[in-house]
């Protein structure tokens, strides 16, 4: 028996047993429930919605396969690439030209997150890097919103209700319906209660800590109230929901440590309103995000865990 | 309120199971294996062997010698001859070891060394009889406790607490002796408390273990320790046994890093060490065996008193043998334990465990800064930033970050959905630390 099992024997150090999560796991769910606000898109938007996700996720690949090529790398796929490219495509407006989102997924894959190293070494968000870079290469198309109307229908174009050209009251519960369910127009996952359901199973499955996107929302409704405006409008308008579950949650561009998370979200949080109420942009979601991603290093550097009983010696910088 | 509490254990407890599948199983006596191998070394320090191949040994005599005269004796664990010598590489320490082998003559004779003493005898001649009965820590560190003991007298000790946690996965062996062993535990700890004189005794146990309340209460106030003694069962959350945590958890004081439990008035010993305390002083006995859990994948389960030195192979076939698909035997608990690259491999007093696994690797990918190690980590470490540090040769910013205060717990490695191996990066980064630390 000895001399068998020392044929297959192996040499591990401790711990020899593992948590249920891996990496995996944790972006397979993730893709999943981000398979509700898409739905929920195409269901609104037909096949203007439903293009835009299918080119962002096959560009998103293609860019992919074509920096691994590049870097020399094995091609072993990366859920990373289709979770970007939904978040991308779903932070897109519906009727947007293909090539456009064709053009922000390769700059999404290859600029923002590959340059940088690829998995868990980018700085910014790459789907939300693409996305200014859209914002700010093709400012019409990009602000170009359509009602919302099913498969077949035409292309009607509107006003989006945070740029104050809705229909409805403000405060309306109307209003607040249509943000829900994404009646109102607004890019592709603008329905807030899809997301929002997408959010609560990951924070249910303890895919993302909870804390963050309370944070966040949080904020963003007191400072609406500090300005005297409509807190509930603010939160379910734009893309805070969207933010506040899947962008605020990513674990690569946010700080490791859950304060400096919190903080993160606070200061995305004061960011989004300041730009939403003071600024040219009619949603602040996405710079407001970004910069706090160039500011994760640095919040990482003061918000460490309290080692036991170090408190006395060594802090600050190194 | 409590709502919220539960939230937060929730986030950052570890989902590990406890795998506790021998707690039914009543400690048995392996039979006397047919050789022994004894590693000269406890605790770092080397052994010179006083017997010579060919000499003829009993159980309980006197064979290797330490410079230092405050270790403990090293004893042969059986009776017989002394076969000869070889070298192995200790699979804990990871340095090659000079070891006798003792081939059993099946007679079991025991030295007649160390006599019985009562507590009636004084502090010295308490300490005396448990250096002289060769006891090391059980509990997995194998520190001498003769040395612990004598530090502990001159200090103000106010919490003397006797671990009987247990929280690694699997392992069921302190939990049987407490079961079945409760009045020599007991009396272990009348012999800790006179050398000691702490203000306060408790006894911590997994809450798991909540059954052990009762017999343990009974035991005593049988022998008349009911009042002193506090029986205290503790939520489990590895590693809630190691010693650090577990007297911030009873008594909230920090030890921080460089600090010794004593420092704030606490003194700390498993229960097996307890139990062999008691046997030294009550029984002249001095300490050949010890408990371990045999587990995993093997035909049957058991909890099992070994000699110490005994060959894993014995433990194991006592066992039934090993399950087809088994890939590693561990020595010890399934979070801190060594595996064992031979089944010849002798179990050592350190060992709390013989678990046998599967030879599953885990596919390694990379970090996306999840800081679910962070929240793992008992000491308040960010692991991932250790890991980043040591694969950079960064060792300088490994000590800025208190990497000493880690205690190799496994948890960071255990959580981590990525598969990094971030305590052996640490382990690295710690090793390289102590090795310029020698040389400078």
């Amino acid at each position: 028996m000895n001399s068998a099992f020392k044929d297959k024997s192996r040499l591990t150090t401790g711990p020899h047993l593992w948590g249920g999560f891996s990496t995996n796991r944790i972006m397979l769910i993730t893709l999943a429930t981000l398979l509700i606000p898409a739905a929920g898109g195409v269901y609104q938007y037909g096949e203007q919605a439903l293009w835009v996700i299918v080119v962002c996720i096959v560009a998103c690949y293609a860019a992919d396969i074509l920096c691994r090529k590049l870097r020399g790398q094995p091609l072993r796929p990366d859920m990373g690439t289709p979770i970007t490219a939904l978040l991308l495509a779903l932070s897109l407006p519906p009727g947007l030209p293909l090539w456009i989102a064709a053009l922000g997924s390769f700059f999404g894959i290859c600029i923002v997150k590959e340059a940088f190293g690829g998995l868990g070494q980018n700085i910014f968000n790459p789907a939300l890097g693409a996305r200014a870079f859209l914002l700010a290469s093709f400012a019409a198309p990009m602000t170009r919103w359509i009602e919302p109307g099913g498969f077949g229908a035409d292309a009607i174009t509107t006003a989006s209700p945070l740029a104050g050209g809705t229909a409805a009251e403000p405060g309306g519960l109307e209003l607040y319906q249509a943000l829900l369910f994404g009646d109102a127009p607004g890019v592709i996952a603008s329905g807030a209660l899809f997301l929002m359901v997408g959010g609560l199973i990951l924070v249910i499955l303890r895919i993302v800590d909870f804390r963050a996107p309370v944070a966040y929302i949080v904020s963003v409704a007191l400072i609406a109230l500090a300005f005297g405006e409509d807190p509930a409008f603010h939160v379910l308008a734009g893309g805070v929901i969207f933010g506040a579950f899947f962008f605020i949650t990513d674990p690569v561009t946010t700080p490791v440590h859950w304060p400096g998370r919190v903080i993160f979200a606070v200061g995305a949080g004061v960011l989004t309103m300041l730009i939403r109420l003071l600024g040219a942009a009619p949603d602040g979601v996405t710079y407001a995000i970004l910069i706090m991603n160039a500011l994760t290093p640095l919040i990482d550097r003061y918000i460490k865990p309290g080692p036991m009983g170090a408190k006395e010696v060594k802090s600050g910088p190194a | 309120m409590k709502f919220i509490s539960s939230l937060t254990r929730k986030a950052k407890s570890l989902d590990m199971p406890a795998y506790k599948l021998t707690t039914g199983d009543p400690i048995k006596d392996l039979p006397l294996p047919e050789k022994v191998v004894l590693p000269l070394m406890v605790y770092g320090a080397e052994y010179k062997p006083v017997a010579k191949k060919g000499d003829k040994v009993l159980t309980g005599e006197e064979i290797a010698r330490c410079e230092n005269p405050a270790m403990p004796p090293f004893y042969a664990t059986i009776s017989g001859e002394v076969a000869g010598f070889i070298k192995y590489v200790d699979p804990i320490f990871d340095v090659i070891v000079n070891s006798i082998v003792i081939k059993s003559d099946g007679n079991d004779q025991w030295a007649e060394n160390i006599r019985p003493i009562t507590l009636d005898a004084s502090v010295e001649e308490l300490l005396e009889q448990v250096r002289l009965a060769g006891i090391s820590g059980l509990g997995g560190a194998g520190f001498p406790l003769y040395i612990k003991l004598k530090s502990a007298c001159g200090c103000p000790v106010e919490n003397l607490i006797i671990n009987g946690m247990e929280c690694e996965p699997y392992v069921t062996a302190d939990y049987r002796l407490m079961l079945e062993e409760a009045a020599g535990i007991m009396n272990g700890i009348k012999v800790l408390q006179k050398i000691t004189r702490p203000q306060n005794t408790v006894l911590a146990i997994s809450d798991e273990y909540s059954g052990l309340i009762e017999p343990l209460k009974i035991a005593a106030r049988e022998s008349g320790i009911g009042e002193s003694l506090s029986i205290k069962a503790l939520t489990t959350i590895h590693p809630s046994g190691a010693e650090k945590i577990l007297i911030k958890t009873i008594t909230g004081k920090v030890v921080g890093p460089g600090k010794l439990p004593l420092d704030v008035g606490a003194s700390v010993h498993n229960t097996g060490t307890i139990k062999a305390v008691s046997d030294a002083v009550f029984k002249g006995r001095s300490l050949v065996d010890r408990v371990i859990t045999v587990t995993g994948k093997v035909k049957k389960r058991a909890n099992l008193r070994v000699r110490i030195g005994t060959p894993v192979i014995d433990a194991i076939e006592y066992c039934g043998g090993l399950d087809d698909d088994t890939g590693r035997v561990v020595l010890g608990g399934p979070m801190t334990g060594k595996t064992a690259y031979s089944l010849d491999h002798p179990i050592t007093a350190r060992a709390i465990c013989l678990l046998a696994l599967n030879g599953h690797k885990r596919q390694e990918s990379a970090c996306i800064r999840c800081g679910r190690c962070i929240a793992a980590c008992p000491v308040g470490l960010a692991p991932a930033e250790l890991f980043r540090y040591s694969r950079a040769g960064k060792f300088e910013d490994c000590e800025k970050e208190n990497i000493e205060l880690c205690f190799d717990c496994g948890n960071c490695s255990f959580a981590c959905p990525s598969g990094i191996p971030l305590v052996q990066y640490i382990r690295v980064a710690k090793r390289e630390i102590m090795l310029k630390k020698v040389t400078a």
